[in-house]
């Protein structure tokens, strides 16, 4: 009995082991592999074009000659970097030298992150045609100069951060031109103020058991449903939270949205020792309790597969992780349907996991929640973390966290 | 008794459901291990790593003065 309890803990333990090496091992190779190599990933697009960079000026941003055919071109290749919604993005930007100073080509896509329906979206939309026949000193400002495509909107706005940086860095360090280009302000307008209302409105809601408490959890309802899932499509996903280890942060001045979400997240979790996120905000959640409504449908899931539920997640975003990890691209291990659902765009199976999430969830109350979410856990396992921390420092019978689940329903059920 | 078959029923189909979902997101994590291997990370990264000692071994023995000189270097 005794040696059966020690053969099972230590399996466990060099399980664990052996996931956490992995997941080490394909963050170090994926870091590596995914340096940038200007010159190799001009050349794939490029094939045919001899390319040299030019020693005129030391400075950023790097700068390519091109030749053709023994001939040197006039265009030259700007070599430009920002950060969209998934993470770094490289983009090559043709030029070519004026009178006035020097007005842009061609923007070429070199590397990116983004998720495919959103970089398939700019580009039907001709987001880069806007770039062509500029002038190096204009603004290059969402907004302003520069249209940024609905649906796609962070990613645009990466896109134009990189070339606008790229080129007024060029103009002064290589044209040795005067500023004279406006420089963006802060992005914080009635998007960010709806999203701090609505984190406002959930701690309200969560908080008080009065009457009117009642009402805001509808709106907070409606709000996460309509502004956070179709509006901004800004729901977290474990991408969001590999990019974070991965340096994949946005600058506040870009997109503040996604800052608002993770100081309100993890913020709730940590400080308050409440998963605010998952419970209120997260808007899959409120399309899953409306499908339960609407169906009326409560099926049981058997006690012993909820249980397991949290080793299977575990399992999922260990794989997620890895692929995460090692291809650098946090989309493709993102296996949630929330963009899916909010953007209707997707690729291949992600087709098929939308409709099975809500068949499930027509069924099972929060089916996608207690069965498969990783970002659901992962916030419930910092409360569980906090909850113990906080018990050793402080003692106190406080009741134990639960081990599992988004919902007070789970949490019954995994206590039971 | 017809509580039971009732449980069992649900427990059968609610789990029914979940396989057909965690068939779906291993066939997602399939989908993007095929793109992954199109980039070969793996063989980037050692390629890169090879590359990079190679160069190191290349500018040590081509220089060993430099390296001698820096090592001699007293603190400032």
């Amino acid at each position: 009995m005794t040696s059966t309890a020690i053969t099972r803990f230590s399996w466990g333990r060099v399980l664990e082991a052996f996931a956490w090496a992995s997941l080490l091992a394909a963050f170090i190779i994926g870091q590596i592999a995914s340096q940038t190599d200007y010159e190799a990933l001009l050349k794939q697009q490029m094939p045919d074009v001899k390319l040299t960079r030019s020693q005129a000026s030391r400075d950023l941003p790097v700068v390519y000659r091109m030749e053709a055919d023994g001939e040197l071109s006039p265009d030259v290749v700007v070599m430009s970097e920002g950060v969209g919604y998934g993470g770094p993005l490289i983009a090559g930007i043709k030029a070519r030298r004026t009178d006035d100073g020097a007005r842009l080509n061609e923007i070429l896509v070199l590397a990116h992150k983004e998720t495919p329906a959103y970089m398939e979206r700019i580009n039907r939309s001709n987001f880069f045609r806007q770039f062509a026949g500029k002038s190096v000193t204009d603004n290059f400002i969402i907004g302003d100069d520069i249209d940024a495509i609905s649906g796609a909107t962070v990613t645009s706005e990466g896109f134009s951060a990189a070339v606008r940086e790229a080129v007024h860095q060029g103009a002064v360090q290589h044209l040795k031109l005067a500023p004279t280009w406006v420089e963006p302000s802060w992005h914080f307008g009635i998007n960010e103020i709806i999203l701090i209302t609505l984190f406002v409105l959930a701690f309200y809601s969560v908080y008080r058991r009065d009457r009117l408490a009642k009402y805001v959890r509808y709106l907070v309802m409606v709000g996460s449903l309509v502004f956070v899932g179709f509006y901004a499509n800004a729901s977290l996903n474990l991408g969001n939270i590999a990019g974070i280890f991965m340096g994949y942060i946005p600058s506040p001045r870009q997109y503040p949205i996604w800052w608002i979400m993770m100081t309100g997240a993890l913020g709730s979790v940590v400080i308050l020792g409440r998963n605010i996120y998952c419970h209120k905000i997260c808007p899959f959640k409120v399309v899953q309790d409306l499908l339960q409504k609407i169906s009326g449908v409560k099926l049981r899931i058997k006690p012993e597969v909820q249980r397991k539920s949290r080793a299977l997640i575990f399992f999922l975003s260990w794989i997620a992780l890895v692929l995460i990890f090692l291809s650098a691209h946090p989309a493709l291990g993102s296996y949630e349907p929330f963009a899916m659902m909010f953007s209707l765009e997707g690729l291949g199976i992600q087709w098929y996991i939308l409709p099975a999430a809500l068949l499930g969830s027509l069924f099972v109350p929060s089916f996608w929640c207690r069965l498969f979410c990783p970002v659901g856990l992962y916030l419930n396992e910092i409360v569980r973390l906090r909850r113990a921390v906080r018990e050793r420092l402080f003692g106190g019978g406080g009741k134990p966290p639960p081990a599992s689940g988004k919902t007070t329903k789970t949490i019954k059920v995994e206590q039971g | 008794m017809v509580k039971r078959n009732e449980n069992t029923w649900q427990f059968k189909f609610s789990l029914a459901l979940a396989i057909l979902m965690l068939f779906l997101v291993f066939g997602y994590f399939t989908q993007s291990f095929l793109e992954i291997r199109k980039v070969k990370p793996v063989s980037v990264a050692i390629e890169r790593i090879s590359r990079e000692s190679a160069e190191s071994d290349i500018s040590s023995k081509a220089d060993p003065a430099v390296e001698t000189k820096n090592e001699e270097v007293p603190d400032q």
